[in-house]
């Protein structure tokens, strides 16, 4: 068994929305990114894989186990992190440790008591007096401190500061170190991203547009610079995305569909999501 | 179940400690004021508020998705509301009760079967509050929940006020006094079972819903 989740043909309908047939897969050993604009249905799908909302259709996999069927076994081995601690604020992180005692059967108190130290959280103030990035290095040390195997984060990192964003990307590479683990981590700030994700899926108005490893999207895609004759002249099975300036033609292209003679500038994800996002296609 | 408790309990650490202050305050008031029962109704009104006052923070501290995430099934957090309003209504009858005793026994008053009677009719009542209040605001939310409280509210009262006012012109008997025993007596299990059915329709209700 080698995926740790698979989502396949997710479909959740709502007014005006629509989660359209979402596919990926999250090998072991992992992270993904994932990305998409505000509203694009990253939540929404996390939500489903968290069974928080009913699938109209699809199959969601943890462990080789539907989420649904076997959901609290499941839920027993991830941990999960959202865009702020949803913990009571008049709680002192003691008090969290005590509750979680009796929530998770594989609790760790002591490896809990060690994160909170290593984070430099008080066991005895209340979550009222911590500041944003406090909380969220506490929900951080909730989701590691039971022997989870697959962490969701969902805009974990979103409204902090660099320093404390780059803390959580430290804390994740050092969770995945232990190649029986998996992070799925969706975020708009591509660039954390870039930093540490091995795969990167692409969700755009509920549709998945591209799911893949880094470092190939990064090889595949080029950005070229030219003028409306030249991009007319270009394979159109090449061109991803076009965005026109004042003195120009941007296109988002795929690098092996062009001849060599087309010289690229590299795109980094924060491109391609805009690119694919906000520029033109034909 | 135990850890969701431990949480409510910790939520509520200063409405309780405030309830704490609030029977001082209303027993003192029960003397002046020469009504025994008085005390006891209040705290039995207050602490069946505890569950709602929980609920309205769960809510806004979006505290259901994250539940749901830990492994919490949907059964096991609705009855950790229905085992802490149990425990809030056994409390206060229990802190009422303590209550009544001292101030009968400090005033020297008459130990009436009326002051036990209105705490144990105030507890009922309590219960059966929280049985329609819950799987409300389990449905609509408090802030929604709360405007069909107050609409499904007003009906009974209504009916209630216009019974009043027609039933001694129409020849109806007014219940006899064995009747009034009989319900006083039968009335707990008619609690607890609209009390049990209250929790089975709350699960239905939040296995339903999406957070």
């Amino acid at each position: 068994m080698d995926e740790i989740l698979q989502v396949k043909n997710l479909c959740k309908k709502y007014d005006g929305f629509a989660l359209d047939h979402v596919s990926f897969t999250l090998p072991r050993g992992c992270i993904m990114g994932f990305i998409g604009e505000n509203g694009a249905g990253k939540s929404t799908t996390i939500k489903a894989i968290l069974n928080l909302v009913r699938r109209d259709q699809g199959e969601i996999l943890i462990f080789g186990q539907d989420n649904i069927q076997k959901e609290l076994e499941i839920k027993e081995r991830i941990g999960v992190v959202f865009d702020s601690l949803n913990l009571p604020e008049t709680l002192r992180a003691q008090e969290v440790g005590n509750m979680m005692k009796s929530i998770y059967h594989q609790w760790d108190q002591p490896l809990f008591a060690k994160y909170l130290e290593q984070f430099d959280l008080p066991m005895k103030k209340t979550i009222k007096d911590y500041s944003r990035g406090m909380k969220m290095k506490l929900a951080i040390a909730v989701a590691l401190s039971h022997n989870a195997q697959l962490l969701l984060l969902d805009e974990a990192t979103s409204g902090l500061d660099p320093i404390v964003r780059d803390e959580i990307l430290d804390i994740l590479l050092e969770f995945i170190q232990d190649d029986s683990h998996g992070v799925l981590f969706s975020s708009h700030i591509t660039g954390d991203l870039e930093k540490i994700a091995d795969y990167v899926t692409f969700i755009h108005k509920g549709q998945i547009y591209f799911s893949e490893p880094k470092d190939l999207l990064l090889e595949k895609y080029g950005i070229l610079k030219c003028t409306e004759s030249e991009l007319a002249a270009l394979p159109s099975n090449a061109v991803r995305g076009i965005r026109r300036h004042q003195f120009g033609v941007e296109a988002l292209v795929e690098k092996r569909a062009l001849s060599s003679r087309h010289v690229t500038d590299k795109a980094s994800i924060e491109d391609m999501m805009l690119f694919i996002a906000r520029g033109e296609h034909r | 179940m135990r850890g969701l408790l431990l949480k409510d309990f910790c939520v509520l650490r200063k409405q309780m400690k405030l309830v704490a202050i609030f029977v001082v305050f209303y027993a003192v008031w029960s003397i002046a004021a020469k009504t025994p029962s008085m005390m006891g109704t209040m705290v039995i009104l207050l602490s069946i508020m505890m569950p709602i006052t929980s609920m309205s923070y769960d809510e806004s501290g979006q505290w259901y998705r994250y539940a749901f995430s830990l492994p919490v099934s949907r059964r096991t957090l609705v009855l950790s509301k229905y085992v802490l309003g149990f425990l809030m209504a056994l409390g206060g009858l229990v802190v009422s009760a303590v209550g009544n005793l001292a101030i009968l026994a400090l005033t020297g008053w008459e130990n009436t079967l009326e002051s036990w009677i209105a705490i144990a009719a105030f507890v009922e009542i309590g219960v059966i509050f929280l049985s329609v209040i819950i799987p409300l605001m389990f449905k609509f939310g408090v802030e929604k929940g709360r405007i069909v409280i107050i609409i499904i509210a007003v009906i009974p009262s209504l009916l209630v006020v216009l019974l009043s006012n027609l039933l001694p012109s129409s020849g109806i008997p007014l219940p006899s006094e064995e009747f009034i025993r009989a319900a006083l007596f039968s009335s707990p299990l008619f609690v607890l079972a609209v009390f049990l059915i209250s929790f089975r329709i709350s699960v239905g209700i939040c296995r339903k819903k999406e957070y």
